[in-house]
């Protein structure tokens, strides 16, 4: 396996929260996955980022990242919006989301669902759950999961 | 003027073709006396024959009639008709009142006579014509009749009374000639009507009768004799009225021929006995010549002779008188014409004996006498006599015979049919009555009948009123008149339009309207009508029923209130709930991001730095952690019990069983360690929604659990029984338990009979347990004891229930 291939892969996470982002990716570093992550901080900028638009606009569109951890409660535009975005472009279509959110609500399950998320993953509240919530998510996804085109 | 039954069309122009009809006899009359035909005057030559006055009298009340009628009938030009019938009609009066006036005074010169001796002379009838007091009588009366107008009820009956006194006189003249009674037409010369006369009177009247009163006699109404005779009640009335009539009428013709039989009987015996007398007296008289003849030829004195002559004499006074008597006799008058020979005989031969006396002397006279000749002469007068007198003595004696019989006959037959008619007469009384009785108490019944419809209808609550094909009001009942304020008279005749004065589409078939009605004061109210034709006579009748719904309106008007109310609360709730919802949203995500904050790092700081943290230190983080924890839990749990009243429930056949099956089994497979004794019983079922159930069971087992998880052997039984026809569930476990003191605080709001460090716990299951309960109609109770464990029950309303 070429090393240097796996170090393309790169984490796109959206969060607003700055508390959260730091506990997101501490840990992920903690379960071992190196990959790069990039963060945006609303759905506005997660858009530019992905159709290389606004500030990223010299960004490779072909850069496709591994697995977009979506957070719905965003400002500007709204996870949902943004993952519908994502689901309606052909060329970003099969991209992997995974919806990150505090949310348990059904219809949030279902709009999330409708639009065609890859999966919905609960934060929660305790640490240790939160940390393994997002070391296995991680593990999944950047190491198990297969996307065409990777 | 014209009326449309069919009686009065068809003699309306009877009067006319009456007139008309007279007109023209009076003429054939006229002409009857101008050129002598018999025929045309006298019907028969012992009744009195019609007098030309008479008919020249009848030829202008004719006229009179005619012209009087075209007159009445023409639009324009009355006055031109009129004029000349009145003058007609009154020189008709004139001319009566003359023979009249004439006849009672008696004067001289009859007037009547007079005008048309010339006339008079052409036709011989037996009796000298005459006009009559009583035809004049007649004729005034029948001129007055035509000159009255009809334009008052007075009046008209006046005219009705003259021409019925008219025709009562013509009709009894009529039957008078009918069953010959000559009494009417013999005496004098005040009544002696002619027959023609009286018809012609009794014709005339009748069409005037019929013509001016026909509609008003049910018995000229044909196509009513139909409806008569289609009562069958009434056919034997009729027809023993009919029967009775027929036999009177029979006993009447029966016995007035048989008093003519016996009149005429005592008028043949006068005759017989006249006869004799006159035979008598013949042969008196020729006797008495016969001696005295034999006296002059014996002693030649002339004193002898002087009877002789006088016998002669009476014998040719005798004869005539003899032929008169038998004149009707044909047989007779030939007897007694041989008589007469035989006699006329004798005589001669009296006269040649007396002249041979004279002349030659005794001897020759003698030889003459002794010849025979005038004995067997005397003898065959004596024979031919006796032989008149036996023959009329044989037909008195036939004719006495059979009217005897024919009297006696009828004196049976008058019996007899006295009888037959008070029977008849009885039967039909009794018929009579008891076709009165019964139709009496049909009436009855029918008034009773009518008077419980008329009830009905006027104590209607509602307003009924019929409308006739005009739509104006006919019959309405009271509750018209105290719905709409009206009394009844002002009503009637006024078109519906006065009461619903907003109108209404008609419908053909009924329909029932929401209209406005309107009070007398002019108050409009709400009403429902149902109109329905109305099947009734030929006439296109409606009938409408008007229901004040003044008090439906006003409730639907507050049912619509109260609907809209309601919907504004509805709105104001969903809003509420809409608000609730975003809340919840807000709260879930916002409060809990700083949680995770807390308690994240909270972590981070535990493991990054424990090495610089002493067993306090360690301690003040675990609490915070802890704290942070709690505060998640407490949030998911009012979240999800705010989430279960905002849902709607959809309820299933549920087997409970299972479900607690399977969660019980998740949770020993979470905890595989645990000693645990579970008793489920099998095809539980429930009729409640499927999620909410879910989560009501896995609190319950979840606190069953919880609770014991302090046992070495943990039992929980999860069961039913049936109580009063209702299911109760209940969950039981052999845990901690709790004490009955505080039951009821156990579904509280975070109310907790544990301490945290006993048991872990956020106080909310239970509270969310209840309510599910609640919301699905049922009830739930728990019993406890500390340290033995705890029942919780429940029970839920049947599915039959909600069918």
């Amino acid at each position: 396996m070429n090393k240097s291939l796996k170090m393309e892969k790169f984490i796109l996470l959206v969060e607003d929260n700055p508390d959260d982002e730091e506990l997101t990716v501490r840990a992920l570093r903690k379960g071992n996955i190196s990959n790069e992550i990039v963060v945006v901080r609303d759905g506005a900028e997660a858009l530019d980022f992905i159709f290389c638009q606004g500030k990223f606009a010299d960004r490779d569109i072909n850069q496709k990242p591994q697995v977009i951890l979506l957070d719905l409660k965003l400002p500007k535009v709204n996870g949902l919006e943004v993952l519908r975005k994502i689901r309606d472009n052909p060329v970003t279509k099969m991209l992997a989301v995974v919806v990150l959110t505090s949310s348990r609500e059904e219809r949030d399950l279902l709009e999330s669902y409708n639009l065609g998320v890859n999966s919905y993953v609960c934060k929660p509240v305790d640490m240790q759950q939160f940390t393994a919530a997002v070391q296995q998510l991680g593990l999944y996804w950047i190491l198990i999961n297969e996307t065409p085109g990777g | 003027m014209s009326t449309p039954s069919n009686s009065s069309s068809l003699f309306k122009n009877f009067k006319v073709l009456v007139s008309l009809a007279i007109f023209v006899y009076s003429v054939i009359v006229l002409l009857g006396w101008f050129y002598g035909i018999h025929e045309f005057v006298s019907v028969n030559p012992h009744w009195p024959s019609i007098h030309p006055l008479t008919a020249v009298d009848f030829l202008l009340l004719s006229s009179g009639t005619l012209l009087l009628t075209i007159s009445e009938r023409s639009a324009e030009r009355k006055l031109l008709w009129s004029l000349p019938a009145r003058l007609e009609l009154l020189m008709v009066v004139l001319i009566a009142s003359l023979v009249l006036f004439d006849n009672i005074l008696k004067g001289g010169v009859s007037f009547d006579s007079a005008v048309f001796s010339k006339l008079l002379q052409s036709i011989h009838t037996d009796r000298a014509p005459h006009a009559a007091s009583a035809t004049s009588i007649l004729f005034i009366l029948s001129a007055l009749r035509i000159l009255i107008p009809g334009k008052n009820s007075f009046l008209k009956n006046l005219a009705l009374v003259l021409s019925l006194s008219t025709l009562l006189v013509g009709t009894l003249i009529l039957v008078a000639y009918g069953f010959r009674a000559s009494v009417f037409f013999d005496i004098s010369g005040m009544i002696d009507i002619s027959l023609q006369t009286a018809i012609v009177f009794v014709v005339f009247h009748l069409s005037l009768i019929l013509q001016d009163a026909g509609e008003n006699i049910p018995l000229l109404d044909l196509k009513k004799w139909w409806l008569y005779l289609d009562r069958k009640e009434d056919q034997s009335l009729y027809f023993g009225a009919i029967f009775t009539f027929v036999l009177l009428f029979t006993a009447a013709v029966l016995a007035s021929e048989s008093l003519h039989n016996l009149l005429s009987t005592v008028t043949m015996q006068v005759s017989t006995q006249e006869t004799a007398h006159l035979l008598d007296s013949l042969l008196y008289n020729i006797s008495s010549s016969e001696t005295s003849q034999r006296g002059y030829i014996l002693t030649d004195n002339e004193n002898y002779l002087a009877p002789y002559a006088e016998c002669k004499n009476r014998y040719n006074q005798i004869l005539p008188l003899l032929q008169h008597e038998l004149q009707d006799q044909p047989e007779m008058l030939a007897l007694l014409a041989r008589l007469r020979v035989v006699a006329d005989q004798k005589y001669a031969e009296m006269d040649e004996t007396l002249r041979l006396r004279r002349e030659t002397g005794f001897q020759s006279a003698l030889k003459e006498i002794l010849t025979d000749k005038g004995k067997h002469l005397m003898d065959e007068i004596q024979a031919r006599a006796s032989e008149i007198q036996a023959r009329q003595d044989d037909l008195l004696q036939q004719h006495r015979g059979s009217t005897q019989s024919q009297a006696e006959l009828t004196i049976l037959s008058l019996a007899l049919v006295s009888l037959l008619a008070t029977i008849f007469l009885i039967f039909c009384l009794n018929t009579y009555i008891k076709n009165t009785l019964k139709r009496q108490e049909a009436e009855r019944l029918l008034r009773k009948k009518e008077a419980l419809f008329q009830s009905l209808f006027e104590s209607a609550p509602d307003a009924i009123i019929s409308l006739d094909a005009n739509g104006r009001l006919q019959q309405i009942n009271s509750r018209t008149e105290a719905l709409f304020q009206h009394p009844r008279k002002e009503l009637i005749g006024e078109k519906l339009d006065l009461l619903v004065p907003g109108g209404f589409q008609e419908n053909k078939e009924s329909a029932e309207l929401l209209t406005q009605g309107q009070k007398k004061s002019g108050e409009l109210f709400p009403v429902s009508i149902s109109l329905g034709p109305l099947d009734w006579t030929d006439e296109k009748m409606t009938l409408a029923v008007i229901h004040d719904i003044t008090d439906q309106k006003k409730a639907e008007d507050e049912i619509l209130q109260l609907n809209s109310s309601l919907a504004k609360k509805i709105q104001e709730l969903e809003l509420l709930n809409k608000e609730m919802e975003s809340f919840s949203y807000t709260v879930s995500h916002d409060l809990r991001a700083p949680l995770r904050t807390l308690s994240g790092f909270s972590h981070i700081l535990m493991e990054d730095y424990e090495a610089r943290l002493d067993e306090r230190g360690k301690n003040y983080f675990n609490r915070i952690v802890a704290a942070a924890d709690r505060m998640s839990k407490l949030i998911d749990g009012l979240l999800s019990l705010s989430r279960i009243s905002r849902r709607e429930i959809r309820r299933v056949d549920l087997d409970i069983s299972s479900m607690a099956l399977q969660y019980l089994t998740e949770l020993q497979a979470e905890n595989p360690l645990r000693k645990v004794e579970i008793l489920v019983a099998p095809n539980m079922k429930i009729w409640a929604d499927s999620s909410l159930m879910e989560v009501a069971l896995q609190n319950l087992l979840g606190n069953a659990w919880k609770f014991t998880s302090h046992n070495e052997l943990t039992k929980i039984e999860f069961n039913c029984f049936t109580q009063d026809g209702d299911t109760i569930y209940f969950i039981k476990d052999n845990g901690a338990g709790f004490d009955m003191a505080y039951a009821n605080k156990l579904f509280g709001t975070f109310q907790r009979l544990h301490g945290e460090n006993e048991f872990p716990g956020t106080g909310i299951g239970l509270a969310t347990v209840q309510r599910i309960v609640r919301l699905h109609g049922g009830e739930i109770w728990a019993n406890g004891k500390v340290g033995e464990g705890a029942v919780f029950y429940f029970k839920f309303p049947r599915k039959e229930q909600f069918s």
